[in-house]
């Protein structure tokens, strides 16, 4: 019985071994292919040697079908973008179409300046005109001369009690023109900015919008305001702002203003010195 | 005639603004009040034949007062706090907003007023009264125009008093 038992168990064996070396042989091949590719694998630079041409042509299909494919879509998502977002888009294409505007302007007020010097070279009269004006003012020629053809003239005069916002004097005749309320704003907007901005005590001194300027000079219990039409030159605003000084050391004081109630005389006095002459 | 500085402050949304402009004749551009957070407005009142322009500058709604720049404080004479009677986080910080404001105008006029009382009722404002910090000068209705121009009127009058 043992013996046969035995038998059994070497056949056994040898099937075991015998199906092992037949699964070898069988899958010799397999085997060594599938080590090949996890070489590949393994190893970025073949993967890549065996990927690239794949993926160059993949990616050259998708551009060709992507523009027939998604033009439509993307479209459609920019312009709801577009029409959505217009505050940031004006936001940032502002400062870039702010400078060319800018450079844009500077180059013609360049082109102008050059045409009037080459004119004036012609005109004995104005080149002796001017040259003095430069010897007594100290005032660029250029400046000068664009001075003559923009025409500059102060519009309006107030003055304004300096925190209270409350109108003194103005030189407006205009019953549309509230300037109570405008001296009310012009203190909200001059505190809103100092409050803001300042950080040494210093006053807001001007003001630009299109072809206005509003010129303001402070005191200790009151303010000016001069709100002038066209380009003024430096010297102008010089003479504006030295006529304010005149004005207030000539005819205010702390005990003028200090009850900030609006006084008539006052304004005729503001509108005979402000009003009464063009600008020089 | 005399002219006087006069503010309108209070938490958001207690209709300051709609006060002012039930009050006002004439009304002036909104956007200046979220421009630069106020916006001026002018209004000459008749007290016992005596004409008192009043300037008010109508401060965009701050849930705290210290958030205000204390410059638009300056030169006032007199400052119309304004809570909502249906909103109790619009007076809830009432003494420390009021304790603020008298240290932006220590000799000047403070008035508090409860608006929007056209959506309650007595009983309402009856406990209102039990619970609320600090007293009020007067309850308005911006909406019916109910004591408005009494609240105003009195400032004015108040005023008047401080300059004879």
């Amino acid at each position: 019985m043992a013996d046969v038992l035995q038998k059994t168990n070497t056949s056994i064996s040898d099937d075991n071994r015998l199906f092992e070396e037949l699964k070898e042989t069988l899958l010799r091949e397999d085997r060594e292919a599938l080590q090949r590719l996890q070489d590949i694998l393994d190893q970025p630079e073949k993967l890549s040697h065996k990927m690239s041409p794949v993926l160059e042509k993949r990616l050259s299909l998708f551009k060709e079908a992507f523009p027939k494919e998604y033009k439509a879509i993307i479209e459609k998502i920019i312009a709801e973008k577009l029409a959505n977002s217009k505050e940031e888009l004006l936001e940032a294409i502002y400062p870039i179409m702010g400078k060319l505007i800018k450079k844009y302007i500077s180059l013609q007020f360049q082109l102008l300046r050059e045409s009037i010097d080459q004119k004036m070279k012609f005109s004995i009269w104005h080149k002796i005109k001017t040259k003095s004006k430069v010897f007594f003012t100290g005032v660029k020629s250029d400046e000068i001369i664009l001075g003559d053809l923009i025409d500059s003239s102060i519009e309006n005069v107030f003055i304004i009690q300096k925190h209270s916002g409350l109108l003194i004097a103005s030189t407006n005749d205009d019953p549309t023109l509230h300037d109570d309320l405008i001296a009310g704003m012009m203190t909200a907007i001059k505190s809103f900015a100092e409050d803001a901005f300042d950080k040494n005590g210093a006053e807001l001194e001007v003001i630009s919008y299109d072809n206005y300027q509003l010129l303001l000079e402070s005191y200790y219990s009151y303010y000016f305001v001069v709100a002038v039409t066209g380009n003024i030159s430096s010297a102008q605003n010089a003479k504006i702002h030295e006529k304010m000084n005149t004005f207030a050391r000539k005819n205010l004081n702390r005990n003028t203003v200090k009850t900030g109630q609006f006084s008539p005389s006052l304004s005729i006095k503001l509108k005979s010195f402000f009003l009464s002459n063009p600008l020089p | 005639m005399i002219s006087k500085k006069v503010i309108l402050t209070g938490s958001f949304g207690v209709g300051k603004t709609s006060l002012f402009e039930q009050f006002l004749y004439s009304k002036f551009s909104q956007k200046y009040l979220t421009t630069i957070g106020v916006k001026v407005d002018k209004k000459v009142i008749d007290i016992d034949g005596k004409k008192l322009s009043l300037i008010i500058w109508d401060i965009a709604g701050e849930v705290k007062q210290d958030k205000v720049p204390n410059s638009y404080f300056l030169g006032t004479s007199a400052i119309i706090y304004v809570f909502d009677v249906t909103r109790k986080s619009t007076y809830e910080e009432l003494e420390r907003d009021i304790d603020h404001l008298k240290k932006m105008l220590p000799s000047g006029i403070i008035s508090i007023v409860g608006n929007k009382i056209d959506l309650v009722n007595e009983d309402f404002i009856q406990e209102l009264k039990q619970n609320i910090p600090l007293p009020w000068d007067i309850l308005t209705s911006a909406k019916t125009g109910e004591n408005v121009n009494e609240l105003f009127l009195n400032i004015g009058s108040q005023l008047l008093a401080q300059t004879t």
